[in-house]
Parts: structure tokens; sequence; C-alpha cells
């Protein structure tokens, strides 16, 4: 058969990028579930949403050599999976986060109610957050994963590096603004 | 003792802090363990239409299996190619022969004289002079045809006495 050669061809070049993805997923794994984390806050979610970055990757097999930084490239899939996913599901209540937060931060020597009360002001914040414009709001969310700089942010957002400095700063002032108002409600 | 409008700055500044830090503790979060083995599982237990991006997969994937190597064959491939000459070749000709042609074109006699204006005048645009207010009286003319009215004879009193004498003048000549 004269097509036997290059289906094993194919079938080599599909191993060769298997592997490739699976070193993919060895390095970068946990950094896109924490920005996925980070955005829809359940950890199943999350994972999920992990997962079917690295399907669309395995799809889109063959583009991998033609990617400078496959750290953004990822984090800027996931972001688009999370984001997608997000504005599909109905609004979860606060008390969701909460629930969650007490059981996903660290606790070491707090007891349950200090646990419970710093889930609630974690929630709070995030509440917070949350009323935030959406480019201001995502700006903010991603210039808190310490190993982005603003460039790789810029890339990720697929805006320009003074525009991410620019909602950095407004998305500071707004949120100083939203946490004041709230403490001098209570 | 520190002025209020310091003291709301600070405060501001202090809870935007605490609100920096929530938020890079949430991103600083370990991921669980084994994730990569999960995620490695799934990349392996998802199917190949999932791993492949394909277009118009429906309804060849269904029978992937049994359809492949034939797909791949030198003569269904030159079938196809064929069998699309085919349709094409059909279509053309088939506009071709319902499509009419064009009616060929016929000279018509020239009637007249070659040149001619088709009777159109020209008529100059004259500039607009001056209008009157009230319209010229002809004072004579109508005295003459008996026409004034006895407002008018009231208005202009020479007209009148005119008037009069050319009855008197008149009236032996009638006798």
């Amino acid at each position: 058969m004269d097509s036997a050669p290059s289906v094993v061809k194919s079938e080599a070049c599909g191993q060769v990028a298997e592997e490739a993805v699976e070193v993919l997923v060895d390095q970068y794994a946990s950094t896109l579930y924490r920005v996925a984390f980070s955005i829809v806050r359940n950890a199943s979610d999350a994972e999920d949403a992990v997962q079917e970055t690295f399907l669309r990757v395995l799809r889109h097999k063959e583009t991998l050599g033609e990617i400078r930084d496959h750290r953004v490239w990822l984090i800027r899939i996931v972001w688009n999976i999370v984001l997608d996913r997000k504005r599909r599901a109905k609004t979860r209540p606060e008390t969701d986060d909460v629930a969650e937060l007490a059981r996903v931060l660290p606790s070491h020597g707090l007891s349950a109610e200090q646990r419970a009360a710093a889930a609630q002001h974690h929630a709070h914040v995030l509440a917070c957050v949350e009323k935030l414009p959406t480019k201001e709001r995502e700006v903010m969310m991603l210039s808190a994963f310490e190993e982005l700089t603003s460039v790789e942010i810029a890339a990720v957002l697929g805006i320009t590096e003074s525009s991410v400095r620019s909602r950095l700063f407004r998305a500071r002032n707004l949120m100083a603004e939203l946490l004041d108002h709230a403490r001098s409600l209570r | 003792m520190k002025p209020q409008s310091e003291n709301a700055a600070q405060g501001s500044h202090s809870s935007m802090e605490e609100a920096e830090s929530t938020l890079r503790l949430i991103a600083g979060l370990p991921a669980p363990e084994g994730l990569e083995t999960r995620v490695k599982t799934a990349l392996h237990r998802a199917p190949a239409q999932a791993k492949a991006a394909t277009l118009l997969d429906w309804p060849l994937g269904a029978r992937r299996n049994w359809l492949q190597n034939t797909l791949h064959s030198t003569w269904v491939r030159n079938a196809a190619a064929a069998a699309i000459v085919c349709v094409v070749a059909g279509g053309s000709w088939g506009v071709y022969q319902h499509a009419r042609p064009r009616e060929t074109p016929m000279a018509l006699p020239h009637v007249g004289s070659g040149f001619s204006s088709a009777n159109a005048m020209r008529t100059p645009k004259t500039l607009d002079g001056p209008t009157l207010k009230h319209p010229m009286l002809k004072p004579a003319a109508k005295a003459a045809g008996g026409g004034e009215t006895a407002g008018m004879a009231k208005r202009r009193p020479d007209i009148k006495k005119k008037a009069a004498g050319k009855a008197v003048v008149g009236k032996p000549a009638a006798q």
C-alpha cells in the first residue's frame, strides 16, 4: 500500500507531539491550575479547565513549534477557558466562596473561628474585586501572580504594557474606594 | 496628632495591601497533588476525535476505522475528482442552454434633418425690476369708458371735472 509510510510518519509525529505536550503538563500544570482557581475559585472546575487547556494544545499540536513562549501561551488559553466558563455559569453566592476558601486556604496555628473569620475576610475582598470593571479586574487578578511580569500580562490579555499599568493604577484606586466604603458601612 | 485625611489615606493604603495579600494568597495556592498525572491520564483517555482538530467529522467519524483505508486509496480520490468535474461541467452546460442569446442590434433609419432643436425656444432670463406697490392708473382712458367709480372721483376731483366737461360738450351733439 502506498499510504502506509505516510500513516507511520503521521503516527510518529503524533507520538512526538504527545510527548511534547506531556512535558508541558509537567512544567506548567500547577501554574495553569492556580490561574484557573483564581478565577473560578473551585478546585474541580480549575482542574477541568487545566485538562481542557491541554486537550486544546493536543488538538493544535502542529503549531507547538511556532510558539515562542509556551508559558504565556498556555496561560492565555486557560484564561480564555475559565472566563468563558464563568460567563456561562450562573453567579455563585458568596457563601460558596467562603466555604471553599476556608477549605483551601492555609490554616497553620489558627483556631476554627479564626480560620472562618479569615475565610470571610478573603471572601469579602474577592467580592469587592468582583465589583471592579472587567478590564481592571482582569489586570488586578493577573498581577497577583508574582511570576508574571507586566509584559507577560499584556501578552495574555492582548493589550499594551502601558495599558496594563494604567488599568492596574485605576484598579487599585477603585479597590481602595470599595474597601473603604465597605468598612464605613460596618 | 495626625490629620484626618492622612489617617484616611493610611487606612485605604492598608486595606489595599490586605486586598493584594488576599489575591496573592489565592494566586499562590499549591496545586492539588497528582494533578499532572490526572491530566496526562485524561489526555490518554481522550478519544481520537477530541485530539484531532477535524472539520466535518460527522458522519465519517462513526465509521472511521472502516472508511479510513478506503478514503485514502487512489481510485476513490480519482472518482471523487471525476464526479466534481462532471457536476461543474453539467452545471455550466445547463446554464449555457438556458441563457438566451442577446438580440442582434438593428440599425434604424434616422428621421429628420439632422440637427434640430426640437422646437425649443430660448427665453432669456430677465432681471427683476422694481415692483410697484399700487397699480398704475390710466385716468383718461378709464374716464372715457365710463368705468370710473364714485370713490375714485372723490379721491381725484380733477378727473371728475374733466368728465363732467366732456359730458356737457357732448350734449348738444347728441341733440
